[in-house]
């Protein structure tokens, strides 16, 4: 048996363990007891990391479509028919993208943007995530322009206060998670903020109840203790501009209460770490992280040791994915939403654009106004299936790349075992791609496309071989300077009209369940798998005495009603979610998508069919 | 075999236990019979040991130098698995091709030996359809490992998990594994700092359960066979080993003795945790409140040397179809998930409970002849949460939850 080390490709933890292999084939994972983040402790998903590339079902030879079906083919034609086609596209005049990925390398993600930039000389750059994280950043900057430095999760065990923005951080971030519960056990106040309780906020000292789209709002009345109690830090409290804007903004501060004593924790504590994870609409999203950071920055918490922002994004490498640059260009970019229903060419690697759709009927109007879909994955998908050129590539257990986790890590994957079939690592067929689109010779290893990330790439400058090899992982150097903050106003939630009282909202960005490695993992995929299969016509989940009082029970229908549009579906009871609150899971977006508009949460009428 | 032992529910045992609730494990262990012996190695034969009477095997020295030595004779006759030095300090076991890649001086791998005999996926037959027939073929991949560099509480696990493999339904896959396996194991002279094994009749020397155990005796070491095949092992080595002495002897003797009083601050005082979750005496509150420091991580299921708790899938491979066996947890919400959507461990304080019970109730005690666990003190290390076994064990004594 043969073991190597690798990282963890499905949260932006960064933990890291050794993949087990038999003659060639995955068979097990052992933890690592001394990587500083995982320290011999993995979660579920982590535990079976072994598990999807030998059981799923995988892209092995290059695919080209022709008379309606998809042919093998040899990688040169492949390559050739995907550079033809897509040229002829661009000679018909129009738009084409690349939609990179959250779980693609740092290699396979700047390659992927040289190809937009380079080969197609588009903007229409994004991942499907993309637009999650980036609120956070952007809400971040909109207070502290000149960036900040992010904590490490051993400053977050380590700290004495906790703010928690989150969906349900026990399953969307373990690895997280057992850090605050161990920071909780040494002596932390933990704070959630919410519109579910989850077990994060069972084990709060407060829990704040948010309605989605809300959570700036619930942040008000802390600040304004803060201020009102004199609290803030006065050397922080100087370094903020637009302190009285802010002020204006907010309700009155309450006399005392729960609210008091978060805000006088907040305030003396001498480490105090926000984490914030993104949900709904990327203008809350922003606008939460602004505030928070405006609180943070009061407390002088913005940029001192032990103290600051957690930004966690969803999926492994989505840091890595936006600091290599696969980000739409500001103006004509597309983000990966738009993109779907605006290019007439795309090319996706390693991930699934026809399977995230939300609205419409999903599945069967797909390719919308494609003409040519360029696919590159190692996992059979919806998008595989109705592309016009499929290049199977290798996924992150048999390739050798870099991840960046949500603290900054860069870490290597490395290959525990062989592409299946006729599948290549994805930085080789991007960099074949590129050949053939002319720009540049094709890179001969993935040392050799990180050597220009360092020269480019700032941020990556001090990466060194040596580190990835031989310890465990380099930190990013963030560029911050030393400057001045400026507090944002806190905005009011717009109300709900009288006719649509309730809020509909996702129950975070994405669907663990639909993601490959979940999927075809025949361990991890039971609960999604038994789920679908108990609720055939999708679900809503309500607050039982919401659904008391409309006099419906467990399993009945409901119908919602928005602006958008209107679903019946079967309704789940919850005493955990707050009442005037609905939640949709993500795995509904077929049945649900009529109802919703995007990520974010829109108004609705719940009736009884 | 420990089932040999004591019934906890004795009044003697009960009388022990009381003492030993007030006072630390190393005392307790001292006072449940320190120092017996299975007429392995020569040393002071308590009088209580009712355990049967196993042939006197000649131990031997060898010196450590010469240890490369029989490791390359080794590794000519068989695959060998060792201890390994991993990335950055991590041990794993692994095999390897050179004596040189043995690492001696080690604690115990984070990934118990419990997978070279119950692999994290196991193929168990092959199936391949031929002529609108199948073929349905034992897989075996007839491999006869050593094992070595095993320690104590993992040894005794192995005997436990052969015992859980052979009662009832006897498991030939698993049980062809395990009799071709051979157990050269290291006594822990230097308890671990997470371990409890005292507590458990698992350590930190054993008396049975091994093919032969080696004892650092600081330049040699003792090398005392377990069975017909650890005396034949040791035979073959020829000059390699010599003969030990009596003085040698006593020194193992005495290294186990003050082994026993070097144990950390982890313990488990089963006696009374097995009285009270054996007679429903443990509050439905109080599972509720330790399950909400669990995450469902499944770790300490996979890394106990007692869980073997497994899932039943298939996969295409190589143009056939493998049916495996793979590691499974308990306290995974799909773990007992009906056909019909019906779960009977739906909250997770259920599935906790049914953990605990299993493993340290006396119901199972009698039915399995051990307590389900052998102090190895990985689970307090892996869990994700704060739910180990001595944390549980002592909220469940006490009856209070402190995480």
């Amino acid at each position: 048996m043969h073991t190597v080390l690798t990282t963890c490709p499905f949260c932006s933890c960064g933990c890291a363990f050794y993949l087990q292999t038999n003659d060639g084939t995955l068979i097990g994972t052992a933890a690592s007891e001394n990587h500083p983040v995982a320290r011999g402790r993995l979660c579920a998903r982590g535990w079976q990391a072994h598990e999807a590339p030998s059981w799923g079902r995988r892209l092995t030879r290059p695919l080209v479509r022709a008379g309606g079906a998809l042919e093998e083919a040899s990688w040169e034609d492949a390559i050739e028919a995907a550079r033809v086609r897509l040229l002829a596209v661009l000679e018909r005049g129009g738009e084409v993208g690349v939609l990179g990925s959250e779980r693609a390398t740092n290699e396979e993600s700047y390659l992927a943007v040289k190809l937009a930039r380079g080969a197609l000389a588009t903007g229409h750059l994004d991942t499907p995530l993309g637009s999650t994280f980036r609120a956070l950043l952007g809400g971040v900057a909109r207070v502290a322009p000149g960036g900040v430095p992010v904590p490490t999760i051993e400053e977050l065990e380590a700290a004495e206060v906790i703010l928690l923005l989150e969906g349900d951080l026990a399953r969307t971030h373990p690895g997280i998670a057992s850090a605050v519960l161990r920071a909780v056990r040494a002596g932390a106040r933990l704070v959630t903020f919410g519109a579910v309780r989850t077990q994060m906020s069972r084990l709060a000292a407060v829990h704040f109840p948010v309605a989605p789209g809300a959570e700036a709002a619930a942040l008000g009345p802390v600040i304004a203790c803060l201020l009102a109690e004199g609290s803030a830090e006065p050397s922080a409290a100087a370094r903020c501009d637009d302190l009285e804007a802010l002020r204006l903004s907010l309700p009155p501060a309450p006399g005392g209460g729960s609210v008091a004593d978060v805000a006088r924790w907040v305030a003396e504590a001498r480490r105090a770490v926000t984490v914030l994870v993104p949900a709904g609409a990327p203008d809350d999203t922003a606008s939460a992280a602004a505030a928070f950071a405006s609180l943070a920055a009061l407390a002088g918490h913005l940029d001192r040791p032990g103290s600051g922002l957690l930004l966690l994004p969803a999926r492994s490498n989505l840091k890595g994915a936006l600091d290599m640059g696969v980000a739409p260009v500001g103006g004509p970019g597309l983000s990966a939403e738009a993109m779907m229903v605006s290019l007439r060419g795309l090319i996706a690697v390693a991930s699934d654009p026809l399977a995230m759709q939300r609205g419409g009927d999903g599945g069967s109007q797909a390719r919308g106004t494609l003409e040519c879909l360029i696919v590159l994955d190692a996992f059979d998908s919806a998008s595989a299936r109705a592309a016009d050129v499929v290049l199977p590539i290798a996924c992150s257990a048999e390739t050798e790349g870099t991840q960046t986790s949500a603290e900054g890590r860069v870490q290597l994957v490395r290959p525990a075992a062989p592409p299946p079939g006729e599948a290549r690592p994805g930085w080789e067929v991007l960099g074949r791609l590129l050949e053939a689109f002319g720009v540049g010779v094709r890179p001969r290893s993935p040392a050799e496309v990180r050597a220009e990330i360092a020269r480019v790439i700032p941020e990556y400058s001090g990466v060194t071989e040596a580190q990835l090899a031989d310890g465990w992982g380099s930190f990013t150097t963030v560029r911050h300077e030393t400057g001045r903050f400026r507090l944002q106003p806190i905005g009011t939630p717009p109300a709900r009209p009288a006719e649509r009282p309730h809020l509909l909202a996702w129950d975070g960005p994405f669907d663990w369940g639909g993601d490959p490695m979940v999927a075809f993992s025949p361990t991890l995929c039971r609960d999604s798998v038994s789920w679908r299969k108990l609720f055939p016509h999708g679900q809503v989940l309500m607050n039982k005495a919401d659904a008391d009082a409309l006099g419906v029970r467990q399993g009945w229908p409901v119908r919602l009603v928005s602006e958008h549009g209107e679903a019946t579906v079967p309704v789940g009871l919850s005493e955990g979610i707050e009442r005037g609150v609905l939640i949709a899971p993500v795995a509904c977006r077929d049945e649900l998508g009529a109802v919703m508009s995007g990520l974010g949460a829109t108004t609705v009428r719940v009736e009884r069919p | 075999m420990r089932h040999d032992r004591e019934h906890p529910l004795t009044s003697s045992a009960i009388a022990k236990s009381a003492a030993a609730d007030g006072t630390p494990a190393t005392e307790k262990a001292l006072a449940s019979g320190g120092g017996r012996a299975g007429g392995l190695a020569v040393c002071e034969v308590a009088e209580t040991d009712p355990g049967p009477r196993s042939p006197t095997f000649l131990s031997r020295t060898i010196a450590k130098e010469r240890m490369d030595a029989w490791v390359a004779r080794l590794i000519e006759a068989a695959e060998v698995v060792a201890p390994t030095a991993g990335h950055g300090g991590d041990e794993l076991y692994a095999s390897i091709s050179a004596p040189d890649e043995v690492l001696w001086d080690f604690v115990n791998p984070l990934q118990p030996p419990k997978q070279f005999l119950l692999p994290q996926t196991d193929p168990i037959v092959e199936i391949t359809r031929r002529d609108g027939h199948f073929d349905v073929v034992s897989v075996d991949d007839r491999r006869q490992p050593i094992l070595l560099g095993v320690r104590s509480c993992d040894a005794t696990a192995m005997a436990f998990l052969r015992h859980m493999h052979q009662r009832d339904l006897p498991d030939p896959a698993y049980l062809r594994r395990a009799d071709r396996t051979v157990l050269i194991t290291m006594a822990c002279t230097r308890p671990c700092s997470l371990g409890f094994c005292v507590c458990c009749d698992a350590g930190p020397f054993l008396h049975e359960g091994f093919d032969v155990q080696l004892t650092d005796l600081g330049d040699r070491y003792l090398a005392e066979p377990g069975s017909e095949r650890g005396e034949a092992l040791l035979a073959t080595a020829g000059a390699i080993f010599r003969p030990a002495l009596e003085s040698e002897i006593a020194h193992r003797c005495e290294l186990e003795e003050e082994a026993k009083t070097r144990f950390g601050a982890e313990t488990c005082h089963f006696g009374s945790a097995m009285r009270r979750v054996s007679t429903g005496r443990v509050s439905e509150a109080l599972w509720s409140e330790m399950s909400e420091e669990c995450f469902e991580c499944g770790a300490c299921n996979f890394v106990c040397p007692t869980c073997y708790c497994f899932s039943v899938k298939d996969r295409a491979h190589g143009g056939a179809w493998q049916r495996c066996r793979t590691w499974d947890s308990c306290q995974y919400a799909a773990f007992t998930l009906e056909a019909s959507g019906h779960n009977p461990r739906e909250k997770r304080a259920d599935r906790m409970k049914r953990r605990f019970f299993h493993k340290v109730s006396a119901q199972y005690y009698q039915r399995d002849g051990a307590v389900g666990c052998v102090g190895c003190g990985r689970c307090v290390k892996v869990c994700l949460g704060t739910t180990d076994m001595p944390a549980v064990v002592g909220a469940i004594r006490k009856g209070v939850w402190h995480g």
